[in-house]
């Protein structure tokens, strides 16, 4: 199955919607060195588990953050920016469930670590970008297993 | 009339979000209490009262169908309207839900007048009862 379009919708409705964030959706991810908030929520479809990964980029999910909560970007502090992108995840998640008309479909609970690396070119994924930066990009994984 | 509500999320933020939602959404919130999985607000009616539980359905420690469940075989707290809000979008968990005794879902993302709507339809509040400055369009 193709997830790219019903992932594409899922980011676009969520960040506009919850976060009052316009993006711009990328070809491909430009390689470069960058501070990511990441957060990974399994997904139990008909045919296994796919683990979707949202990867944020520091400052654009400081500013998600501060939107979310309707304050300013310095008042936001980490733990803060923690749970917005945990929740962010969920709620790409349920989207691209949606989206996907899998309604057969479960989302689990989204678990959060704090990244420093590398961005390499992804062709699973979508990747995004905030007023011409690199703001972050969803990936997946399918595995053989089924939710028992 | 006041609602003391229960909002139940495992996301201090989105309980945040949500309590500002009711806020600009005009409705009268007496007490807002909130708690961050079913278990924990089990914990907390048992020394408040409460007119109106929103709450999600993932969580940790007790899920949204958990503490359906709770209340529904609770004497004190069986009527009490819950209203899911929810990335959920599984059709049969829907209706499980509903059949536990919820009275709404609102899928995340949503818009404040989407709360607004499903709110006053539960609880009975007539369209355009809302206090003013209430009828915008804006998403929060």
């Amino acid at each position: 199955m193709n997830y790219q379009a019903p992932m594409t919708k899922a980011i676009s409705e969520v960040l506009e919607t919850m976060f009052f964030l316009s993006i711009d959706f990328e070809d491909r991810v430009v390689s470069g060195h960058v501070g990511l908030c990441e957060a990974r929520i399994p997904v139990w479809l008909e045919g296994g588990e796919l683990t979707v990964v949202l990867s944020v980029a520091e400052d654009f999910a400081r500013m998600a953050a501060a939107n979310f909560l309707g304050v300013d970007d310095d008042k936001v502090d980490e733990s803060e920016v923690m749970d917005v992108v945990r929740e962010m995840a969920n709620m790409v998640g349920g989207g691209f469930i949606e989206n996907a008309g899998d309604h057969g479909a479960r989302l689990g609970i989204p678990t959060f670590r704090r990244a420093d690396g590398d961005i390499s070119e992804n062709d699973e994924g979508v990747p995004f970008s905030f007023m011409g930066d690199f703001a972050g990009v969803v990936s997946w994984k399918m595995s053989s297993s089924v939710p028992t | 009339m006041p609602y003391n509500v229960l909002i139940v999320d495992d996301s201090k933020s989105m309980r945040q979000v949500i309590r500002k939602v009711l806020g600009l959404s005009g409705f009268m919130v007496g007490d807002c209490l909130e708690a961050s999985n079913g278990q924990e607000a089990l914990d907390l009616l048992e020394n408040n009262w409460v007119d109106l539980i929103l709450s999600d359905v993932h969580m940790p420690v007790m899920d949204g169908f958990g503490l359906l469940r709770a209340l529904r075989e609770n004497q004190e707290w069986h009527d009490t309207p819950v209203v899911l809000i929810t990335t959920e979008s599984n059709e049969d968990r829907i209706q499980e839900a509903m059949s536990l005794g919820a009275k709404g879902y609102i899928r995340k993302p949503f818009r404040a007048e989407s709360i607004r709507m499903h709110l006053n339809q539960i609880l009975g509040v007539e369209e355009g009862h809302e206090l003013p400055g209430t009828d915008d369009e804006s998403d929060f």
